[in-house]
This record gives structure tokens, sequence and C-alpha cells, in this order.
């Protein structure tokens, strides 16, 4: 009997050794591609028909798709992975997760890479050309290929860098969009002549507005915005009140009596209801625009025009706009609106077992990242996720000409997001900028929900980021 | 035989027996033999990293991301504690102070807490003889549990579920309060309600949640211990107290408690002990961030702030300051604990 | 005359001593009866008294068992009524089935992948760890060797210091070997507990020397001594540790967090993701697709516990035992 059970152990104890060992497998090292996103389901079934592609194309070379859960599970491991050399070739990343790998030298400098004309062969011995063309380059929408240029971070020069470098490439894009039930508002009585509804284009207009509709909707909130962060860096841009700089003297900009004013004036729109952000809510208020007006939902709904399928619903008539602009002294309206969404950085390979492997890896790696980068790809990755495409002629591919053409809200959201192309703005990227995203987001929320004032919110929030 | 052949031979003579010593030497040191998995183990996973530890906390600006060949920092100095305990690290996030803060006012208030109910439901449980195994199961219970699963137990109690204008559901600690006339607190949401001193944020609704978790995931094992201790309590002392006819108050509070006065001690010293070191139990309720901005951050979870953010040297040097407090405490417990317990 | 009178004062106190003590006799009988009443009565208003406290107490310890596995088990507009139900209204074991139902791509993670990842870990690490623990314990309780002493005194001295100063340099040691997901990491690290060391020692060191004789008289060796004899006696330990070791696996959280990515988590990893993605399609859209939904984070948190309390009802004592000795949970 004890000798059974012992036996028993003995094998279950063998068993699992071996589904270690067998996890631990090791793949050929130098023809391996690692690549880190933080796709969801969908997209990842995606990226499997490019890796596919590149796989069959390059016979030999593989590429392992590792999905990390959130971009800063993305950024943690890549932090992580750098301190031992495990770091992958291809990562999806924001400009201030670059400006934290910079710090190593580990960072490829894709200026070489693209101006490269040397070539390697494809499974057809058909030689292909590893860098872009003049045209191709100015294919992209030049507001996002501009943001992986050196100048845009601080101190690259510490660390081996120069003024041409490179050092991410857009991948696909999102905006922040104005999501409106046109039902509720047009019920309120806010309608245009032709019956359309009056959607605020401005912060007063939409403030303005909130009385009437807090009465109308005794349950509804007149703002759902998914992100405070956002909004104090887009308040911040649209009105010229500084939010961070590069300038290693004084990098936060956001503690002044402007930002404080605001804060002061959205704790009382709080107060009447009309408003209610993510930390607030506790998930995105997506969740409350799909809801309607009269079950407790929001009937403006600022979110990512990446995240444009959850706001979808039939409930009641809903439209797609600009997010409301600030209006300057000279009576001039300042529509500036933020532009998120994943680049892509290469980082070198940690542990190649040659330079030349190091060198050729790289080379493939560029290759597997221009695959990315395909209209054909682009456009499909676009209509599947909501995001907008990185590259100009994506728009001319037929599937995409097709879906935007469309009534759906992903479409709709496309095609307005297109529209504010010249609005975009991105922050500056340092070493704890995203810790300052962190905080005014925190400043905002303390200050509306009333527990701090705007003045310690964002006294604060300074404190907290280091400043002095 | 010449002189010097003999002088060799004598010395082969001696040098046999030297090694058969050396031998059995070596033999009677076999025991290293069954402790060198352990011991290889532990240098490498133990007592390496104390020793880097130390030496890590003095490094300035070491940061783990740095470029290949660096050092990684600028010298050597006292510059992190000074930077640790100013709350001037640069990078945002939890400060230390809040987070000593927090951790002291969850310890200092859940321990005794729970030491005083635990101990008051083990007599009861020694009063009673029927079901007295089965209380003792629901009781021992919450031990079983993964403190950040039931974390999130405890914050369904007290989430409120909907916006300012349209709450779907107050939680079952605010639907328990209305009874009695009390208005929904928002005990752990963005809104909970919290005091400031000068740069302390004391979130009180916050608090009460954290400090009712703990007191209920502390009970278990203190219940146990304490009921095998009032078990053990002699008899005699009992009958004894009869003849003098004590009230039953009194004799709990001058003699039962003197008499397992011990095992209060080594829970109030684990006790705070573990209360030092909290962690997973606020990430359950409060979330990864601990709050707000950390505003329940705790000791621990300063130190794997700065582990995540790449910030080597101020981790190190929290890690030390939370031995240094711990140290402090464990040296206060025993020297109290010599002069009031009664052995 | 003084004398004479204090020697009837004396004699009649005597008597009155007598009288009393008659007296005492007489009353404490009736005070006898008395007080068994008197303590009847106490008795019961004390059982009452304790069984009531009891039961309050027990109530609120067990509240949140109750809840979660009633929450698991409702729909989540049930969950989410403005009036709590203490029973659900509606079974909704489909909660259970989302959740299980989470492929390897999903933004959670499979249950299968993450169940094999525990239980890997769990039984690699807990019976090499006992292996270690106990061939130290014995070592450091029977033999003798030169330094044993300092080792052990080591040994005790690295319990005053907190776990979290390892965790740094250890993390950055298995991040520069490069063991960043695998189960080695997960693994190596914790197979040496120093108290169980410490406790098993001590179980060792209480069995009598004569056996140890005895035992070199029967020709036994220090290792099958061990085995033959020492393990036998010090079994209900043993069994304590291994018990309290595979718990520890079963709960750890913050270690696979910082070293291994999703796939190469544990399951209280898993559980703390909640499951956004399962919710939507399981109200068809009734939730948003980015809401974690509370009933299905509760039916997650149910079956990681429920093996927990299996292992409790089926081995009680030895983990009541354990713990009683150790007070740690691993």
């Amino acid at each position: 009997m004890k000798k059974s059970i012992l036996s028993v152990l003995l094998m279950v104890f063998l068993a699992a050794l071996m589904v270690g060992c067998e996890r631990q497998q090791a793949t050929d090292y130098d023809k391996t591609i690692i690549f880190y996103s933080s796709q969801g389901d969908k997209l990842q079934g995606l990226t499997k028909l490019a890796i596919d592609a590149f796989e069959e194309k390059y016979p030999g070379w593989k590429v392992t798709h590792t999905p990390q859960g959130g971009y800063d599970d993305v950024r943690d491991k890549i932090v992580s992975d750098l301190q031992g050399g495990l770091q992958p070739d291809l990562a999806y990343c924001y400009a201030d997760h670059v400006a934290l790998y910079l710090q190593t030298g580990k960072v490829v400098d894709m200026a070489k890479l693209i101006n490269s004309t040397q070539t390697v062969l494809d499974k057809d011995e058909k030689e292909v050309v590893i860098g872009y063309t003049a045209e191709e380059i100015a294919d992209f929408v030049p507001g996002y290929y501009a943001e992986g240029k050196a100048q845009n971070f601080a101190n690259y020069k510490d660390y081996g860098y120069d003024d041409d470098s490179m050092f991410m490439l857009p991948f696909v894009k999102s905006t922040e969009l104005l999501y409106v039930n046109e039902t509720a508002l047009i019920k309120a009585g806010f309608k245009n002549a032709d019956g359309s509804a009056k959607v605020a284009t401005t912060w007063d207009e939409l403030w303005s507005q909130g009385a009437t509709l807090v009465k109308k909707y005794p349950t509804a909130t007149v703002l759902g915005y998914d992100s405070e962060a956002n909004w104090f860096i887009t308040m911040c841009q649209q009105n010229g009140w500084g939010y961070t700089s590069t300038s290693a003297d004084n990098h936060y900009l956001f503690n002044n009596e402007h930002t404080k004013a605001w804060l002061e004036e959205l704790a009382g729109y709080y107060t009447k209801g009309y408003i209610v952000t993510q930390m607030d809510y506790g998930a995105y208020t997506s969740n409350l625009f799909t809801k309607g007006a009269d079950d407790g939902g929001v009937i403006y709904c600022i979110g990512s025009s990446g995240g444009a399928s959850y706001q979808a619903t039939d409930l009641f008539q809903w439209g797609v706009y600009a997010i409301p602009g600030s209006r300057q002294e000279d009576g001039s309206i300042n529509k500036s609106v933020i532009s998120q969404g994943p680049n892509l950085v290469m980082l070198e390979c940690g542990r190649c077992s040659s330079d030349e492997a190091k060198e050729l890896k790289k080379q493939m790696t560029f290759l597997f990242l221009k695959e990315l980068l395909n209209p054909v790809f682009q456009a499909q990755f676009s209509i599947d996720s909501g995001y907008n495409p990185s590259t100009q002629s994506t728009y001319q591919v037929d599937a995409y000409v097709e879906h935007l053409a469309g009534k759906t809200i992903t479409a709709r959201a496309c095609v307005v997001a297109k529209t504010l192309t010249n609005d975009f703005f991105t922050s500056p990227a340092f070493v704890g900028s995203s810790g300052a995203r962190t905080q005014v987001g925190n400043a905002l929320n303390f200050a509306v929900t009333g527990q701090k004032t705007a003045a310690k919110a964002l006294a604060d929030a300074y404190a907290n980021c280091g400043g002095k | 035989m010449s002189d010097e052949t003999l002088a060799l031979q004598n010395k082969n003579n001696s040098q046999k027996p030297s090694s058969k010593k050396f031998w059995d030497f070596l033999k009677s040191q076999r025991g290293w033999l069954f402790v060198l998995p352990a011991v290889v183990l532990m240098a490498i996973f133990t007592f390496y990293p104390i020793i880097n530890a130390f030496v890590g906390a003095f490094k300035e600006n070491y940061q783990a991301l740095h470029l290949e060949g660096e050092k990684g920092y600028t010298g050597w100095g006292f510059e992190n504690f000074v930077r640790v305990l100013k709350g001037d690290t640069g990078t945002g996030g939890a400060s230390f102070m809040q987070c000593l803060f927090n951790t002291f006012v969850f310890t200092f208030i859940s321990v005794p807490l729970s030491t005083l109910l635990a101990l008051l439901i083990s007599v009861g449980l020694t009063r009673i003889k029927v079901l007295q195994k089965a209380y003792q199961t629901v009781f021992f219970l919450p031990y079983l549990t993964n403190a950040l699963a039931m974390g999130a137990v405890f914050a369904t109690f007290f989430t409120i579920v909907g916006t300012s204008r349209n709450v779907e559901t107050y939680g079952l600690m605010n639907n328990f309060l209305s009874l009695f006339g009390i208005k929904p607190v928002d005990w752990i949401g963005s809104g909970s309600p919290a005091w400031h001193w000068g740069s302390l944020n004391v979130p009180w609704a916050k608090y009460i949640v954290a400090i009712i978790y703990e007191v209920w995931s502390g009970l278990p094992f203190k219940i146990l211990i304490l009921f095998s201790a009032l078990q053990n309590v002699n008899k005699q002392y009992y009958d004894a107290a009869k003849i003098d006819s004590a009230s039953k108050s009194t004799v709990l509070w001058k003699i039962t408690a003197p008499l397992i006065s011990p095992m209060l001690s080594y829970l109030l010293i684990t006790g705070l002990m573990g209360g030092m070191k909290q962690y997973s139990a606020i990430v359950g309720i409060f979330g990864a961030d601990m709050g707000i901005d950390y505003d329940m951050g705790t000791m621990v979870g300063y130190i794997y702030q700065y582990i995540e953010k790449g910030a080597t040297g101020f981790a190190f040097a929290g890690s030390l300051l939370l031995f240094a407090v711990i140290m402090v405490f464990t040296g206060i417990n025993l020297i109290v604990s010599k002069k009031t317990v009664h052995y | 005359m003084k004398d004479l009178e204090n020697k009837e004062l004396l004699n009649q106190e005597e008597v009155t001593e007598v009288v009393e003590v008659e007296e005492a006799k007489a009353l404490a009988a009736i005070d006898l009866n008395k007080e068994k009443a008197r303590d009847k009565r106490a008795k019961i208003v004390g059982a009452i008294l304790s069984y009531t406290f009891l039961t309050i107490c027990a109530f609120f310890a067990f509240l949140p068992f109750y809840w979660m596995v009633i929450s698991s088990l409702k729909p989540e507009y049930e969950y989410r009524r403005s009036v709590p139900t203490f029973f659900p209204h509606e079974f909704y074991f489909k909660n259970y089935a989302a959740v299980l139902s989470q492929t390897d791509t999903g933004s959670s993670g499979s249950f299968l992948q993450i169940i094999v990842n525990t239980l890997v870990v769990g039984l690699v690490s807990t019976s090499i760890g006992l292996v270690v623990i106990v061939i130290t314990s014995y070592a450091l309780a029977r033999m003798e060797f030169k330094g044993k002493n300092l080792l052990f005194t080591l040994m005790l001295a690295t319990m005053m210091i907190p776990g979290e100063m390892f965790t740094l340099t250890n993390y950055l040691t298995v991040s520069k070997w490069g063991w960043n997901d695998t189960f080695t990491v997960l693994i190596l690290p914790f197979l040496v507990s120093i108290y169980y060391i410490y406790l098993l020692r001590n179980n060792f060191k209480q069995i009598p020397n004569s056996l140890y004789q005895a035992a070199k008289v029967d020709g036994l060796s220090d290792a099958g001594y061990l085995v033959k004899v020492m393990v036998p006696l010090t079994a209900p330990t043993l069994i304590s540790v291994t018990l309290l070791k595979f718990i520890a696996t079963w709960n750890s959280y913050i270690w696979p967090r910082l070293v291994n990515t999703q796939s190469w988590q544990l399951i209280t990893n898993w559980v703390t993701r909640g499951f956004p993605d399962r919710g939507a399609k399981l109200y068809n859209g009734l939730y948003g697709t980015t809401m974690a939904l509370t009933t299905l984070r509760m039916a997650a948190v149910c079956m990681v516990s429920l093996p927990l309390f299996i292992l409790f009802i089926a081995f009680r004592k030895y983990i009541m035992h354990g713990v009683s000795k150790s007070g740690t949970k691993g």
C-alpha cells in the first residue's frame, strides 16, 4: 500500500518534471524574432497572419509574438528583460517607454535601417531591399513619423545617439473623440434648424447645456471622460497653459494659476452632476454611454478612437465628433487633440552568438516590422481595431475605403479621426513623463471629487513628480 | 641502511596515519554533505542578497537600467536614504512616510484589536462543549484563504457601483449602515473621504476597510494559539478563584490573561511582524496601485514599486529601512515582554 | 482576677467559635445548595452568552465566504441590485463556464495553463524542498561537523530579516541568468525554508539517542536510519510541512508577478486579472467589453479557494498542528 502510494507520487513528480522541461525547450535564438505587444485575442489572430507570411517568405526565420497584457506590462517586462539581456527584438512602445530604454543604449537606431540599401534573399532567391525609399518615408503621416525622431527625447546624446537617430516608427494610432447621444440632445431641445442635434463644439457650450440636460434626465450625467490625464493635458495644450517640457531644468509646468482655476470650475460641475470620469466610475465610461440617458448613462462621452467599438449601441441615434475646443482670446477655437497609439521600437539582440548574427537579426526584424506597416495589413488591422493606420496609402486600400464608407461606429470614428490630423499633438518624452501623466490624472480626480482643493491637488502632484 | 633512509622511512610511517587521519576527518565532516544543498541555495538566495542589499543601498543614483560597461551608479553615500525619507525620489509614486504611516496605522490598530477579539472568542470556545469543534473550524477558515482573492471579496462589500447620479448598488456595508440611518460612504472608490495633514493623506474610510480585513484575517491563527493555551491552563487556578468568589471578568483579566501572557506576547510580536510586511491584502482590496496614487501604500509595497521602476538604490534603501523598523519593534517587544510577561 | 476574666472571655470566645463553626457548616450546606442553583443558572446564562457571542462572530467570519459563493452563482444584473439578495434568485453557472473557457490568448490567460503551472511548481518545489529540509535538519540534529553551530545560528539569524530584502537581489540575479519565464525561477529560491528546518531539527532531537545506537548496532547507515526510523517517527510534522509548503505555492503572488509573464505565472495571479472580455460575451453586450464583472471574479475566487478547503477537510489535524507550530503561511 505504502509502496504504491510512494510510486504514484514519484510518477507524478517525474511527470511534472517532464512537463517543466518540455516548456523550457530552447529555440534557435539567433533566428527567432521576439515581439512584445499588448494585443488582445482578436488582434493577435490578425498579427498571426503577418507572422505566417513573413515566416513563409524567409524560411528558417521564426517570429515569437508574446502579448504582455497592457502597455505598462510591456514596459515593466522589458525593463526586467534588459537587466538580463533577454529583451525582445521588437515591441509596442510609447515615447516615454523609449526614454527609459534609451538609458541602456540598447535601442536600435532605426535611421540606419531605414536608409539601408543592402539586400537579403527571400525564399525565391529574390533580392529584397532592407530600407525604405524616399516615397515610402513620405507615405507615413508626417506627424506620426516625426514622433520617433531623436530630438523629441531628452539626453539622447549621453547614450551614444546623434541628431539623425530614429528610435521608433508609428504602428497604428488613435486619438480622442466625442461620442454623442444625439437622440437625448434633440429630446432636450438642443437641435439645429434642420432638426439635427446641436452638439457642443466648445467646452463653454457643453457646460451651458448641462443644466437643461440634468433636469431633463434625472439619472444621467452630462459628460463621461475616460482619461483624466488626457483631459488635463489636452486642456493645457488647447489653452497654452503649459504641461511639461523636455528642458532638464524644469520638466513640470502644470502647477499654475490657469490649471488651478480650471480644476475649481470642474469641481463645481461635478457637484452638479455634469461629470463622471473613469476613476470615479471604476470602469470605462463607454459602459455608461451605451446605457442611454434614461438609464443612468452619459450623454456625451470622450474616449479613444481605438475603443470606438465599445461605444456601439442600437438604443439611440449616436454621432461621432471632434472633442470640444477652447475659445481663444482672439475668438478662434483651439481644437488640439491628443495623438496616442502604439509605436514600434527595436532593441538590440542581447544574447546573439556573434556580431554578424546580431546584425542579421536586426535587419530581419526590420523586414518583419515592414510587414506590419504594409498598407494591406494596416488596412485590415485598422478595420478590426478601430485604430487609424500610420501610412497614407492605407486609405487607398479597397477594403479600407469600403470600411470607411460603412455606417458602423468604428468606421465613423476612423473618418472623424482622420479629419483631425492637423490638430494632433504629443507631449514631450523624458524619464518621468509617464509619472507626470499619472499625477495630473490623480490631481484632476482629487480636485473634482472634492477630496483636495485644486491648489493642494496640483501642489501634491507637482511634489510627487519630484518638482521643487 | 643510512640514517637518511631511516629518516625517510620514519617519515613515510608517520605519513600513513596522517592521511588516514585526514580521511577520518573528512568522514567526520560528512554532515556537510547533508547540508550542502541548503547551504548552496542559501548562499545564493539568502546570504548574498543580504550583503548586496547593504552594499546597494549606499550606491548613489543606482539604476538597474544603465549603459553596458558602466557601473550604473555615481558614487557612495547616504543619498538614497535621505531621498527616500524626504520623499524626494523624483520618480513619482509612493512616498515613504505615507507608507510608513499607513503601515503603522494598520498594524497598531488591527493587531491589538484582533488579539483581543481572538481572546474573547477563545474564552467563549472553552466555555462550550456542544459544537465546539464546528465553531473552531469556522473560525479557522479565513486562514486558508488567499489574501488577494479574499481582498477582492471584501472590496465588493464596500464598492459603490454606478455614477453619482445613478447608483446601481451601494455595497453590503452601506446597506447595513443605512439600517441605522447612516448615509452611504464611498469606502474605497475614487471619492473616498480623506483628511490631509501636511503631505500626509489620511484616507480614513479606506483605513477602516483595511483594518476590518486585517482583523478578520488575523483571527484564525490567534484563536488557534489562544484556544490551545487556554485549554492548557491548570484547572486548579480556576477552582481557587471560585473559592475566592471572583467574578468572571476578574477571572479573565486577573488570572487567565496573565497565565497565557506568554502566548499573548508571542501573538503580539508575530502580529506586529506580519503587520509590518503587509502588502498583498492591500493589493487585493485596493488594486495594484494601492489606492489612488499609493495613498494606501505599505512599506513592502514601497519596495516593490521601486523594484518595478528600476530605481534599484531606492528599493534597497527602502528594504533596509523596513529591516530597521522591524528590528526596533522586536527590541521594544523583547524588553517590554520581559518586564510584564509571567512565566 | 484579670486573668480569670481573661480566661472566661477566652472560653466564651471558644464557645462562640464552636457555635459559629457549626452555624457556618449548616449555612454552608444551604449555601452549597444555593450555590449549585446559582451555578447552574450562571452556567446557563454563560452558555447562552457564549453561544450568542460565538455565533455572531462566526457569522461575520463566515460571511465573506458565503458572499463569495452566492455572488459567483448570481448573474451580474442580480448582483447589482440596489437591495442585495442573500440567496440567488437565479442560479447562473455560466459564470464558471465563462471563466473556465478563457483561452491562452485571452486577456487573462487560460485556466488550464495556469493550473498546470501551479501544480507543476507546487509538486516539484514541495517534494524537492521536503528532501532538502529533511536532510538538512537531520545533519543539524544528529551529526557532528565543524561549524555546525555557526551555520545553525546564521540560519536562525536570517529569519529576523524581512524576505523583501532578498527579493530585489534575487530578482536581479535571476534576470541576469535569464531565468525569467521558467518554472525554475519559481522553484529554486524557495526550496529552503529555515523555519521548517528548525522545527524538524527539534523534532529529530527529541527522538532518544538509544534508538540511534540500536540502529548502529543493526548496521544501519546514517541515511538508512534517517529514512527507516526518523522520517516515520516525525511523519505528522512532515505532513504538516508538506501541506503548508504546497499551500504557500498556491497562494504565491508577488514573486511570480515580478519574474514571469502572464502565461508563466501562477493561479493567484490569474485570479486578480478579472475577465472583462468574457463578461461582454456572456451577457451579449449588456455590459461593456472593458468592464470587469464581479460575479466572474467571484467564480474564479471560488475555484481557487475550493482546493484549499478540500485539503483542509482532509488534513485538518495536520494543517492546524503545523500552523500552531509555525505561525507562517510558508
